[in-house]
């Protein structure tokens, strides 16, 4: 798979696409992305009594808080970003600043062309969604998730890009939640059928971590049920939910990063 | 007139009209959850000011195009963003805090264009970004699109 699709979100049709052409690059192996210890991506939640137990755990936490993320030492002097943040920046420029910035540093490179069998993925936290086929400079609005009603008012967005070997299908899971509402609706998106479908298993779990981290075919996310901090896979093939084992950390009291690294 | 303060322990006074182009606000006032002070542990006082102060400002967007003072506006959002690197961050993570999708598109814009032909030096240095890539690697990246990396327009000043 030397090209592959950049899933983007957009907020309105002015944003300019970056006409990036991007293939997969050796280095892509190489490369650990810096997770930022980041409460949610679900802004507007974070200050509310629902969501009280939840803060209160991970402020108590913060210390033990990237048990799985490899640290890449960042600067003092500015105040640290959120890659999130640094996302809606990129997103932003010409296309020539984003292959030259590339080499600006590890995370940059990884937030600028971050892949995994190929595929680019960039988020940010507007609610149009757009496939794009960089090597084609194709691109494809997807069908609205949601009435585009609901989404302005009050719904907050886990998503995650995942490609299906077995289908050769690519897919899109997103994760939604009524802000200050614990119940996460989840559905996921197949290129192939052009459509979202319900994902039964994946109701009803109160999610944490921002994007969906792909290995080997399956989307993990950290959640949080009942209070505990557990890690969801959905496989992109038969797309099942399923729980991750977890080893003992030896600690009582955790909070948990996902990070991924290469194939 | 409702209440912010700020981790520094500042409150600050903020007419509802203004304050409720925050989403996160507007919901909190909705659920009723902003009877008496809103703390605001992610803000510090410096940065609320700029913030209130672009609240205000845009308090009456509708009117302004109404009266003709669009370009009023527009003048003050170009002052508005007129400050270092550190100072828009803070906006941009209040902004993003807050959930104040004009702010936060005008200050990603505004950092977007001060990086926009840059030399990747010239952003090391704006950022204050270790290059911790190796030669390499970063050599890799240059042989990937040389034409990227060439060109008149690219700047290397830092500002």
């Amino acid at each position: 798979m030397e090209y592959g699709l950049i899933f983007l979100l957009i907020n309105n049709q002015k944003l300019e696409i970056p006409q990036i052409i991007l293939k997969s690059h050796p280095l892509q192996s190489k490369i650990v992305p810096k997770l930022t210890y980041n409460s949610n991506s679900c802004k507007t939640s974070s200050n509310t009594s629902v969501d009280k137990k939840v803060e209160e755990k991970s402020f108590a936490t913060a210390e033990v808080a990237t048990l799985m993320a490899p640290q890449i030492p960042s600067n003092e002097s500015l105040p640290k970003l959120p890659q999130e943040l640094i996302t809606a920046i990129l997103v932003r420029l010409p296309v020539k600043s984003l292959l030259q910035f590339k080499s600006v540093s590890k995370e940059w490179f990884a937030l600028i062309s971050s892949s995994v069998n190929g595929l680019i993925f960039y988020r940010i936290w507007f609610n149009s969604l757009v496939l794009w086929n960089p090597s084609t400079g194709k691109y494809k609005q997807l069908p609205d998730l949601m009435p585009t009603q609901m989404v302005t008012t009050g719904y907050c967005f886990n998503y995650g890009f995942g490609y299906d070997e077995v289908h050769n299908d690519y897919k899109i899971v997103a994760l939604f939640r009524e802000i200050r509402k614990h119940c996460v609706g989840a559905k996921i998106y197949s290129l192939k059928s052009d459509s979202w479908r319900i994902l039964d298993d994946a109701q009803g779990e109160m999610l944490y971590d921002g994007s969906g981290k792909l290995v080997n075919g399956k989307l993990h996310w950290v959640t949080i049920v009942d209070g505990g901090w557990s890690i969801m896979s959905i496989d992109m093939v038969d797309e099942k939910c399923r729980k991750v084992e977890q080893p003992c950390y030896g600690v009582d009291q955790f909070s948990l990063t996902l990070g991924s690294v290469g194939k | 007139m409702v209440k912010l303060k700020s981790n520094d322990d500042k409150e600050f006074e903020v007419e509802e009209a203004a304050v409720i182009q925050s989403e996160m606000i507007k919901n909190m006032i909705e659920d009723g959850c902003a009877t008496s002070v809103i703390p605001l542990p992610n803000i510090d006082s410096k940065t609320l000011i700029k913030v209130i102060e672009y609240l205000n400002k845009h308090i009456n967007m509708g009117k302004a195009a109404e009266t003709g003072e669009e370009d009023d506006l527009k003048e003050f959002d170009e002052q508005f963003v007129n400050m270092g690197w550190e100072e828009l961050f803070d906006v941009i993570m209040a902004a993003n805090y807050l959930n104040i999708h004009e702010l936060m598109e005008l200050c990603c814009q505004s950092a977007a264009d001060r990086l926009k032909n840059k030399s990747v030096r010239a952003v090391r240095e704006m950022l204050k970004i270790t290059n911790d890539l190796t030669e390499e690697e970063e050599q890799e990246i240059i042989n990937d699109a040389p034409w990227a990396f060439e060109g008149p327009e690219i700047d290397d000043t830092v500002n």
